[in-house]
């Protein structure tokens, strides 16, 4: 399991053992001459002088520089960026992954092929099942799913086994329910199952329970028995589908296979049409429909790859496998499904979220309808529960989720987490992100002084305590730019920490990354990578802001807020090492609720073991109110090459 | 009743450059071009050519004013002069929370001076929506009148604004949010802003009225998608030089509001917002463009049923689709309506399991001019008027039998009696393969009754043209205006596997024979390489109409397009030829509509009287030129409605649109 905050501490590598990757400014580098960090209480071990000499500088909007207090390798001299990417092992998602030993020089050329190689797997979505040895092409890859050990859906039913067994007990060690319909019972004999329908209706049964292909993989085999003497006209047919819909006259056959033994064929079945269809061939051929969630079906016969086809998974949220089929003709001379096999994998798809609810804010178990108007949500978990903290009136509050009820959170038990009370956050306190280290909670913040200048506040409270009481100094301070929205990620004693940095010249934005071994030694910028390029913008139009950043199923990924026009939507890059990006796109926008209904902002994400908790804000035109969604998404099915 | 014969050569004596004209336009007389000109008229108006030579292309021309993205015509939506005693009957005052409040009106003067109480921005929010999504303006007139305490350079707590909107209400202590807002702040500083954001601004001299003036335009933005984009000018009232900003995106043609009087074109809510005094804002004026929008239809009064069109069950019981309309003079009246249909006894449900046979009927009635057709007692066939009864015979109730489908009538109106050609998709048997068709060429079906009957092979059979393994759909045009050397055959080609089925289309001969004969020359029309996403699955059914302007020609193309299998919208793309001569030798490529598609499963007609547990899809559209009213088409969609239980049911859906010709 793999959560912000999760603290278990390993051999420190030093972070000065980074490898320098020779990709040329051109392939994402931040340009300028790189200014570094200021940290306003000076020292600490090594502080930062960068290449260029300008340590102590805050990191500056374009600006590539690392260094700064306890910069670079915990103090070891800096983390200086020239024309290149710093990859520093400690820096991966799951440094165990990393392609590089840390104790012994690695070739550059080693350190470019890793480069190369992420690049074109990013470039190209990671279609290249190679790619699946970079954790982040493990999002939205089918070739990167966990089979789910309590399947949903039957793993084999042989009904040629079952002769004179009704379709239950037939299948009653591979799924806990099952149903039939149409006209007539169906029958199961020694040639299989026969749907039982007529002219009139389908007939058939449903088996397992309700799967989401949105969010998994279905790996179906089935052998079909043809009929016997079956003219053009001949009403013989039989077909295994995926469908929501009830059983009705026609089984809506939304994503299936259909044997018709009047055209002795096998019809690919999408929304309800023949998409192809392929000849039957004969009894004991094994065709397969191999779904994934990201819309392509796939269709073989005897392990032979026929087509690929797309469907629409979002109609197949909650799928029902339905057996079916109408026969006329005695039980001997009938289509029958002989045996059905199938595999069902868990991917983890972010736009497939499978919950989507405005939060509730309870103060003594009465809500209040004010509170859930609230800003930019942090969720946060010490293990034992989840807290969400919010900004409201320049405060910040926070409260607990409620067993059961996850979209609801009680204030009294904890009471206002920050008050400020300092120079640096005079002017409110705002964009808060809760971190649990293992011993106690962290508040990072956007703390704004009477001047209008914003820099990243901390605060820190024990596991019993209901307030946090916040550092006299910022603990991050920018230089010509405006430092906001922090989001934080805590791993084996390093921390790492995202803000939007906004210039003052201009009001162009980027995201900038920086990292720290120690919080009183301060922290170091992340320079040379892609992340300032991906998300700057210049365009009043458009605006990037408001992090969050987990590390989930060995990648990190980095959920944030792009508005265009006035419409905000959340948007999801993933990384192995923090220099390289991939960009997944929008992943959370407008929802039917009329809370989001135009559109989603503020992210805050949780990994919490195979499900990614989300909370944000939705936009309904007249105000903005805090929601949750989650999404199920396997921990632990990123493979490793190394 | 005048029983008149009209010309296709009487429509070419006219032109005009109306791509797409919804209802009751009074449609610009064409410039005429040159004499020498091959036509008089713009033909394309996005062809970057100057297809009349009279040195003016494209949106240049005036011909082209009635084009979406070069229409300057609008009809007014809002005319506000704030004089109305209770403004609540067209405004809504926001915010609805937080108490009473009102704007303050002068004596004199016209406008609003105030939004009071100030201790919050106000705004009054259209109650209508205004439709955007084809182009529209905004007019209106601004006046800093108090500068105290406010910066010319700056924004003040005191303002108004015009302001673009999708809600219709704002949060206490919060602005309206602003798709386009335009403020102008009591000292004098104007912001053009969207999300709150100032993407542009200016300062105007305090105690100077000025006119605003927005014009939204339909474009498409970086990544190829419809958005809407505006162009603001702002201007002293008394003359003077203006203020302009140009090309800001508003907002996506998929994020308007469709809803209201925007259920049709989508668009946004105007609010004028303020706070406190020291800003005047003069009389709002709004305008929707008013010249073309393909998918506004005028509806007609009920639909057409198997029972309307008295088919007797015995073929039609379970379907009823494909129509082909017909419309022309007789002796005996001003117009005669033609309607054929494929018909089955068996659901085509069915397919994927069996064969399911279809044969063809034939219905007929007559009107006066522009009166609509009668719902019910035409003229029938009865039976089918080619093809057998039953057709179908599934489950083995019948012999074996060839499926007859999708029928197509062309009214030669040069000739008196109408000639006609009927075309049809024929199955064609080959050891057990099944439901592989070709087309039939064939003369007139006579009156409803007659029966036709077909031998032989097709006239044009799959194994002739290439990548076709089946012929279905087929349609046709004169390659002149009196068909003298024939005809253009649109068909759609369905290919092998998953090849999608696209349009392709062959010449032939006034004799109806296939030029080429065993070696046919084919061109594809469309397919979905050309169209993009929403037909990604493919297109079929092609529905052209002809028309003959001066010496050029114009074929607007109807047609079905899928973009995933077995969701069917309608599309529409159109081409001209300057010479109409060359029509005889080759077909000019089709260029789609920009907005495509132009309906779909989830547009309001398609699902209106469509209940909420049944599926309602198209399954076929069929035009026709109206012959007494040659700037009318009448339309037949056809819906399968799918309950969620029992069988499924069709309906014929007449629909009108204007397509003037000057």
């Amino acid at each position: 399991m793999s959560r912000k905050g999760e603290q278990f501490r390993y051999p420190w590598l030093g972070l000065g053992l980074g490898l320098m990757l020779a990709i040329g400014a051109g392939s994402g580098c931040a340009e300028g001459s790189g200014e570094d960090p200021t940290f306003l209480d000076g020292g600490g071990g090594g502080s930062g002088e960068d290449s260029s000499g300008d340590g102590g500088t805050a990191g500056n909007v374009g600006a590539g520089g690392g260094g700064g207090r306890g910069g670079g390798g915990g103090g070891e001299g800096g983390s200086p960026t020239i024309d290149g990417l710093l990859l520093s092992v400690e820096l991966f998602a799951s440094p165990e992954r990393a392609p590089f030993d840390p104790t012994q020089p690695v070739p550059p050329q080693g350190a470019n092929q890793y480069a190369a190689q992420a690049t074109g797997c990013y470039e190209q979505a990671c279609t290249n099942p190679e790619c699946t040895s970079l954790a982040a092409c493990c999002i939205e890859n089918a070739s990167c799913c966990s089979r789910e050990l309590n399947p949903l859906l039957p793993p084999a039913i042989d009904f040629a086994a079952c002769d004179g067994l009704g379709v239950a007990a037939c299948a009653q060690d591979a799924v806990s329910t099952s149903s039939t319909f149409g006209p007539e019972e169906p029958t199961i004999t020694a040639r299989g199952l026969i749907p039982g329908g007529d002219l009139s209706a389908d007939g058939g049964a449903i088996v397992g329970e309700p799967v989401d292909l949105a969010t998994r993989t279905l790996d179906l085999t089935v052998q079909f028995g043809r009929p016997v003497g079956c003219g053009p006209s001949c009403l013989e047919s039989v077909g295994v589908t995926l469908t929501e819909s009830s059983p009705s006259a026609f089984v809506d056959a939304e994503l299936g296979l259909l044997l018709s033994g009047a055209r002795d064929e096998v019809n690919l079945m999408i929304g309800g049409n023949v998409a192809e269809s392929f000849a039957a061939q004969s009894d004991g051929a094994r065709w397969g429909l191999s779904a994934s969630p990201n819309g392509t079906v796939v269709v073989r016969r005897d392990g032979v790859e026929l087509t690929e086809r797309t469907f629409d998974p979002d109609r197949l949220r909650s799928a029902r496998l339905v057996v079916f089929g109408r026969n006329l003709s005695e039980p001997a001379r009938s289509a029958t499904v002989t045996s059905l096999e199938t595999v069902v994998s868990l991917c983890d798809v972010p736009r497939a979220w499978e919950v989507r609810a405005p939060v509730t804010i309870l103060d003594g178990g009465q809500e209040v309808p004010a509170e859930s108007f609230g800003r930019q949500p942090s969720i946060e978990t010490d293990g034992l529960q989840t807290r969400i903290a919010y900004a409201i009136e320049g405060e910040i509050a926070w409260g607990l989720q409620q067993e059961g009820a996850p979209e609801e959170f009680e204030l009294s038990e904890l009471g206002q987490a920050l008050v400020p009370t300092e120079a640096h956050d005079s002017g409110g306190a705002q964009d808060p992100e809760l971190v649990w280290d293992g011993a106690q909670w962290h508040l990072f913040y956007t703390a704004e002084d009477d001047r209008g200048l914003r820099t990243i506040g901390h605060a820190t409270a024990g596991p019993s305590d209901s307030t946090f009481v916040a550092d006299d100094v910022p603990t991050l301070v920018g230089v010509e730019v405006n430092l906001e929205s922090p989001t934080v990620h805590f791993r084996d004693g390093l921390w790492i920490l995202i803000a939007r940095a906004v210039q003052l010249s201009d009001g162009a934005t980027e995201l900038q990354a920086y990292y720290a071994t120690d919080l009183g030694v301060g922290w170091s910028r992340i320079g040379g990578g892609q992340l300032e390029l991906l998300t700057r913008v210049t365009d009043p139009t458009e605006e990037i802001a408001e992090p969050s950043l987990i590390v989930h199923n060995s990648a990190y990924q980095l959920y944030y807020a792009r508005r265009v026009g006035t419409r905000w939507a959340v948007e999801l890059l993933s990384s192995d090492e923090m220099l390289l990006w991939r960009s997944l796109g929008q992943v959370l926008a407008e929802g039917e609720a009329s809370f989001d209904s135009l559109g989603a902002r503020a992210p805050d994400a949780l990994s919490e073991g195979n499900r990614i908790d989300l909370a944000y804000e939705g936009q309904d035109g007249i105000s903005f109110r805090l929601g949750l969604a989650s999404r199920p998404a396997p921990a632990e099915s990123a493979r490793s090459l190394f | 009743m005048v029983g008149l014969t009209l010309a296709w050569a009487a429509l070419g004596l006219s032109g005009g450059c109306t791509l797409f004209n919804d209802p009751d336009d009074n449609l610009g007389t064409p410039d005429g071009g040159l004499p020498d000109a091959a036509v008089e008229v713009e033909l394309l108006c996005n062809n970057d050519s100057d297809d009349d030579g009279d040195s003016a292309s494209d949106c240049d021309d005036p011909d082209c004013s009635e084009e979406p993205q070069c229409c300057e015509r609008t009809a007014q939506t809002v005319n506000e002069d704030w004089s109305a005693p209770d403004l609540r009957t067209d405004w809504i005052f926001a915010p609805t929370e937080g108490g009473p409040w009102s704007p303050r009106r002068p004596n004199e003067g016209g406008g609003i001076v105030g939004f009071l109480p100030d201790d919050m921005p106000r705004a009054l929010v259209s109650n209508d929506c205004i439709p955007l999504a084809l182009g529209g303006s905004i007019e209106s007139e601004l006046e800093a009148l108090d500068p105290a305490g406010c910066d010319r350079e700056t924004v003040c707590d005191r303002f108004a604004a015009v302001v673009l909107t999708f809600p219709q209400d704002m949060a206490p202590g919060s602005r309206i949010q602003d798709e386009l807002g335009v403020t102008l702040h009591a000292g004098g500083y104007l912001q053009v802003t969207q999300a709150g954001v100032e993407v542009f601004s200016t300062s105007i001299t305090v105690g100077e009225a000025h006119a605003l003036e927005i014009e939204i335009r339909p474009a498409l933005d970086g990544q190829n998608r419809p958005v809407i984009q505006a162009s603001l000018s702002i201007s002293p009232s008394a003359g003077g030089a203006p203020t302009t900003f140009e090309d800001l995106i508003v907002a996506s043609t998929e994020d308007l509001f469709s809803g209201g009087s925007c259920e049709e074109v989508p668009g946004l809510h105007l609010a004028v917002e303020g706070r406190g005094v020291g800003v005047r804002i003069g009389p709002v004026e709004a305008s929707k463009q008013d010249c073309a929008n393909p998918s506004q239809f005028d509806e007609q009064s009920a639909t057409l049923t198997r029972e309307g069109l008295r088919f007797r069950p015995s073929w039609t019981s379970a379907y009823v689709g494909a129509p082909t309309l017909a419309s022309s003079r007789t002796p005996a009246a001003d117009v005669q309506w033609d309607i054929l249909v494929e018909g089955s006894n068996d659901p085509p449900e069915l397919e994927p399991v069996a064969h399911v046979g279809y044969a063809l009927g034939h219905a007929r009635t007559t009107t006066d001019v522009n009166d609509d057709w009668r719902l019910d007692g035409w003229d029938s066939s009865d039976g089918p008027k080619a093809g057998d009864d039953p057709p179908s015979c599934v489950g083995g109730s019948c012999p074996e039998r060839r499926s007859l489908r999708e029928p197509y009538l062309l009214a030669e109106p040069n000739d008196d009696p109408v000639l006609w050609v009927l075309a049809f998709a024929r199955e064609v048997v080959t050891g057990e393969e099944r439901d592989r068709f070709g087309i039939e060429l064939t003369r007139p079906p006579g009156a409803p009754d007659d029966p036709t009957s077909v031998f032989g092979d097709p006239t044009l059979i799959p194994e002739v043209v290439s990548g076709c393994v089946s012929l279905r759909d087929p349609a046709l045009i004169p390659v002149d205006s009196e068909a003298r050397q024939g005809y253009w055959l649109f068909f759609t080609c369905v290919g092998e596997g998953a090849t999608p089925p696209e349009i392709q289309a062959v010449r032939v001969s006034r004799a109806l024979e296939v030029e080429g004969g065993a070696v046919p020359v084919t061109t594809t029309v469309l397919s979905a390489e050309m169209l993009g996403a929403f037909a990604a699955e493919g297109v079929r059914a092609p529905e052209p109409v002809l028309e003959f302007v001066k010496q050029g020609a114009r074929i607007r193309l109807w047609f079905l397009a899928q973009e995933t299998v077995g969701e069917w919208s309608v599309g529409l793309a159109e081409t001209a030829a300057q010479d109409a001569d060359t029509l005889a030798f080759r077909l000019p490529a089709f260029t789609p509509f920009p907005v495509n598609p132009i309906l779909t499963n989830d547009s309001t007609l398609v699902r209106n009287r469509c209940a909420v547990d049944e599926v309602c899809a198209i399954s076929a559209i069929a035009v026709s030129r109206r012959s007494d009213d040659p700037e009318r088409l009448r339309l037949l969609l056809a819906r399968r409605v799918n309950p969620a239980s029992g069988m499924g049911r069709d309906q014929l859906i007449p629909l009108e649109q204007t397509w003037r010709l000057p």
